[in-house]
């Protein structure tokens, strides 16, 4: 051991029951060495060269945050796009402004056209409202802007795209070009107008290789690492490993990025079973083994994803009686739950974790009918099978869960933001009330982690929000609370983001709590999340994440 | 289209309440859109398989329709995509006096050579697979009730070997003026509406005449130029949906129990039309006009086929060679004259002359 830094703090929760208070943390090499009291870790201190690093003086430290459910680099591609929209609106990096006026619109697109690095991209905003903002935009106007910079503005209502000269270059088309939708000023020119689906189809293909193509996978991992960070998350997990683009070029862009320093965060990479399937055949086994020979603390694959169920926003996933509301809102895809055993055997009987998506209490059903066929058929011990979101469950179901040896990793969120909506618009007061029932899953001894899905449906990221969420479950209106008896504790729902997240990855013996010889992953607060009114949880600030013994800031 | 009169299919400008839900939504779509143009475009030729979006709220009737299309499917093999297998309630259709050939999960096969399956994963790849097995003469994507079709159209138009034949939506008759005015479907409504090439007004029998006026009258307001055909019992020619039941130049002479007149006229050009008249004409055609399809030559000797669907249309290099003839379905017969008027002067444009009118 080289050289230990010792980082003081005002508190340390280290959610190892055991020891689970400090007030000091050592760490050398990337590890934990020591956690406790200056005093206590003495022993280590006299025989090894220590620095005092006192940066988190009067700050709490938590082990650092684990989000086990998220889309940061297909996500992140989107965030490319600027807004122009007329009103004010939330998005995962802030508060959008509203824009008044065609004038306003056309100020700021010239300011962005002015920052815009690389004239031979297009600029992409979205969001306008020729109805609210004075009228439509067109080429001539666009132009004005800027006649080198291509310049692509969407509708609010995604049907008709705004070029100027450049982008109509870019999207090859010019005044004699023939096609429906195409629009042109009275003497023929072109105005810049595609509407209706094979125009806009037309003038989308450009941007969506910009936003899309090489290179973009790269950018939006930075943009989302940067997301994730500054809400204290230090490990994730993407759900989707291989769906956009490959396996082999996603993965290479995580590496590039943690080689090249700009993403401060452990991923995992969760293979999609459809994509995997027909993209590696009988030979899938070996390529996540070479995988994970490949991988390393930073960068690694884990398990196997399944998407068996609608989503709970969009209201297509499948319920027991007495179902939807109204009985033809029940709009669900269909699931060859016939071929499901089969399908995952392989993985089960292999050892690869299996994280199954199922929103829905019918799909909870069939989901554990599944994994007591793996059991009866194949029993494994510690098989870690998850189930993912779990938005819309029963107790019965809970201990089912935990009888068959499942975990659930759910999506908390949405009691906040949209159980009460749906109360009297799909689910029905009763299910939606009791979304992501985390107290019956701790009554009946399942072990669970909190999820953002970031951003596939529209939540934040933020694992202090979703603490706040389960302690509280208070309704959209600030004031109701939604199944109080599905609360559970400030404690459990930190293990909730921390070492039962990392025990649904696999990894509890390696990250999240903070333990001599685990990775020195940190979050440092501002304040004491035990210590604050729990309906503050969500306004404690966070200060910094470490990540290896290493400060990200 | 034109700048100055804000006319063309952009839609009228309108301000309107908005709320979270409808911002996701309006979020969704755009990324949406953009996603499905990722693929590269399919070659789009005239041997592609056409894909007809069918989308329509939660009950509006589109299952209905589809069903009856799968029953009575003008000597077309088609296939259907839906979520779900389970509503289409193949066996009913059977019962209609047609036999299930063959089901496998997610999967049923008509003696007729139409089938129905579900979508289970990627709509293009689905698509791709579909065209690949040459086994359909036209596709039919049931849209869910809150899938954006604009985002599946565009998905279609990108399949290898597919393309997009029009965006059909249904529009439940009695429900319509409900929807509109709830905060929470107003936008998908809406949007279904904007996005589509024809629009079926479902349940027409469910509500008086005065009533279905009225609804013409709000959707003509709500997306100027989209057709608008009222239908019962989810009974809809099948040339109103696929543009592959145009493939000859006769049609069937049905009137059957459709409430609303329907005509055809079949126009066989003279001599060379120019791509860019035809282009031109299409892009000004009648509001009336509901579908076309037919070929021509140009100047150049080379063969197009061209086809409509509503106000959309396009224009492609032929495959094979085919005797130059457009037929055209217009809303009436004073309608599909007028048109029929209008399409032949393209032969006069070739050689420098205008028909004298009148």
């Amino acid at each position: 051991m080289e050289q230990i830094t010792v980082y003081p703090a005002a508190r340390i929760h280290t959610m190892d029951p055991g020891r689970p208070h400090g007030s000091a943390v050592a760490v050398a090499d990337g590890r934990i060495v020591s956690v406790g009291s200056m005093e206590s870790m003495q022993p280590w201190l006299r025989r090894y060269p220590y620095d005092v690093d006192d940066r988190y003086a009067g700050k709490v430290i938590l082990p650092g945050f684990i989000d086990p459910h998220t889309h940061l680099r297909l996500s992140g591609t989107y965030m490319g796009l600027h807004y122009v929209g007329p009103i004010d609106s939330a998005s995962p990096t802030g508060i959008r402004k509203g824009l008044p006026s065609r004038d306003a619109v056309l100020h700021q697109l010239r300011a962005l056209a002015a920052e815009h690095a690389n004239p031979s991209e297009p600029l992409t905003a979205w969001g306008y409202d020729p109805a609210s903002q004075d009228g439509h935009l067109d080429r001539d106007m666009l132009d004005e802007i800027s006649d080198t910079v291509p310049l692509w503005v969407c509708a609010y209502a995604p049907h008709i795209v705004y070029a100027n000269s450049p982008m109509l270059e870019l999207i090859g088309v010019d005044d004699d070009s023939i096609g429906h939708g195409l629009g042109r000023y009275a003497d023929g020119r072109l105005n810049g107008w595609f509407v209706e689906t094979e125009a806009t189809a037309r003038a989308n293909r450009p941007v969506a290789a910009s936003i899309f193509g090489p290179g973009t996978g790269r950018a939006a991992i930075d943009r989302m690492g940067a997301v994730a960070r500054a809400a204290g998350v230090t490990t994730t997990a993407d759900l989707v490993w291989g769906m956009a683009d490959g396996f082999e070029p996603e993965w290479d862009d995580h590496a590039a990025a943690i080689a090249e320093g700009t993403f401060p965060l452990r991923i995992f990479m969760i293979p999609f079973e459809p994509k995997l399937v027909r993209s590696y055949g009988a030979e899938m086994l070996d390529f996540l083994a070479s995988k994970r020979a490949e991988g390393d603390d930073r960068l690694n694959t884990h398990g196997v994803k399944y998407v068996n169920d609608g989503s709970y926003p969009s209201m297509t996933l499948v319920m027991n009686s007495p179902g939807y509301l109204d009985e033809d809102t029940a709009h669900t895809g269909e699931v060859p739950w016939e071929d499901m055993v089969e399908r995952m055997r392989p993985f089960w009987r292999a050892g690869v974790q299996i994280h199954s998506h199922a929103n829905g209490d019918r799909t909870v059903d069939m989901t554990l009918d599944t994994l007591a066929a793996l059991q009866a058929e194949h029993p494994r011990f510690d098989h870690r099978f998850t189930i993912e979101h779990y938005c819309i469950s029963t107790p019965a179901q809970a201990k089912r869960l935990a009888a068959l040896g499942g975990l659930a990793s759910v999506n908390i969120y949405f009691v906040h933001f949209r159980a009460q909506l749906h109360a009297d618009h799909g689910f029905g007061p009763d299910r939606s009330e009791a979304t992501a029932r985390l107290g019956s899953l701790e009554r009946a001894g399942a072990t669970f982690a909190l999820h953002s899905d970031f951003n596939l449906v529209v939540t934040p990221l933020s694992p202090l929000l979703a603490v706040w969420c389960a302690v509280n479950r208070v309704g959209a209106d600030g004031e109701r609370v939604m199944a109080p008896g599905e609360r559970i504790s400030v404690d459990r729902a930190l293990r909730a983001v921390t070492i039962d997240a990392a025990h649904v990855l696999a990894r509890d013996d390696r990250l999240g709590s903070i333990e001599a010889g685990k990775l020195a992953d940190f979050t440092v607060l501002d304040d004491d999340p035990y210590e604050v009114d729990p309906m503050a949880l969500r306004d404690i600030g966070v200060v910094d994440t470490v990540l290896g013994g290493e400060p990200t800031s | 289209m034109n700048a100055e009169t804000d006319s063309g299919g952009a839609g009228p400008l309108r301000a309107q309440p908005r709320g979270t839900d409808e911002f996701d939504a309006a979020w969704q779509a755009t990324v949406g859109s953009i996603a499905a143009a990722r693929r590269q475009p399919g070659d789009g030729g005239a041997d592609a398989v056409g894909v007809t979006v069918l989308t329509g709220f939660l009950g509006s009737g589109k299952t209905t329709v589809l069903r009856r299309l799968l029953a009575e499917p003008a000597g077309l093999r088609i296939a259907a995509v839906v979520n779900d297998v389970g509503p289409v309630n193949i066996d009913a259709a059977a019962i209609e006096g047609l036999q299930v050939a063959s089901r496998t999960p997610g999967r049923v096969e008509l003696t007729n050579g139409c089938a129905c399956c579900a979508l289970v994963d990627d709509l293009a790849e689905t698509l791709e697979g579909l065209a690949g097995a040459r086994m359909s003469d036209a596709i039919v994507v049931e849209a869910s009730g809150v899938a954006d079709p604009a985002t599946l159209a565009l998905a279609a138009e990108g399949a290898a070997g597919c393309m997009l034949d029009g965006v059909v939506a249904v529009v439940d008759a009695q429900q319509l003026a409900a929807q509109l005015s709830d905060p929470r479907v107003g936008f998908a409504v809406r949007r279904q509406i904007d996005v589509a090439h024809l629009v079926v007004l479902s349940k027409v029998d469910q509500v008086d005449s005065a009533e279905v006026a009225d609804l013409t009258d709000r959707l003509g307001q709500l997306a100027p130029g989209r057709m608008v055909i009222p239908a019962m019992h989810g009974r809809i020619d099948p040339w109103l949906l696929l543009g592959a039941a145009l493939r000859g130049a006769t049609l069937p002479a049905e009137a059957g129990e459709h409430p609303f007149e329907v005509a055809s006229a079949v126009v066989t050009p003279a001599r060379p039309w120019e791509v860019a008249a035809v282009a031109r004409w299409f892009e000004s055609a009648p509001l009336s006009l509901l579908r076309a399809k037919g070929w021509f030559s140009s100047p150049d000797g080379s063969c197009h086929e061209v086809q409509a669907v509503g106000r959309s249309w396009r224009i492609v290099p032929a495959t094979g060679v085919h005797d130059p003839a457009v037929v055209l379905i217009c809303s009436s017969q004073a309608a599909v004259e007028g048109a029929v008027a209008s399409l032949v002067n393209l032969d006069e444009l070739t050689s420098g002359q205008r028909r004298p009118s009148g």
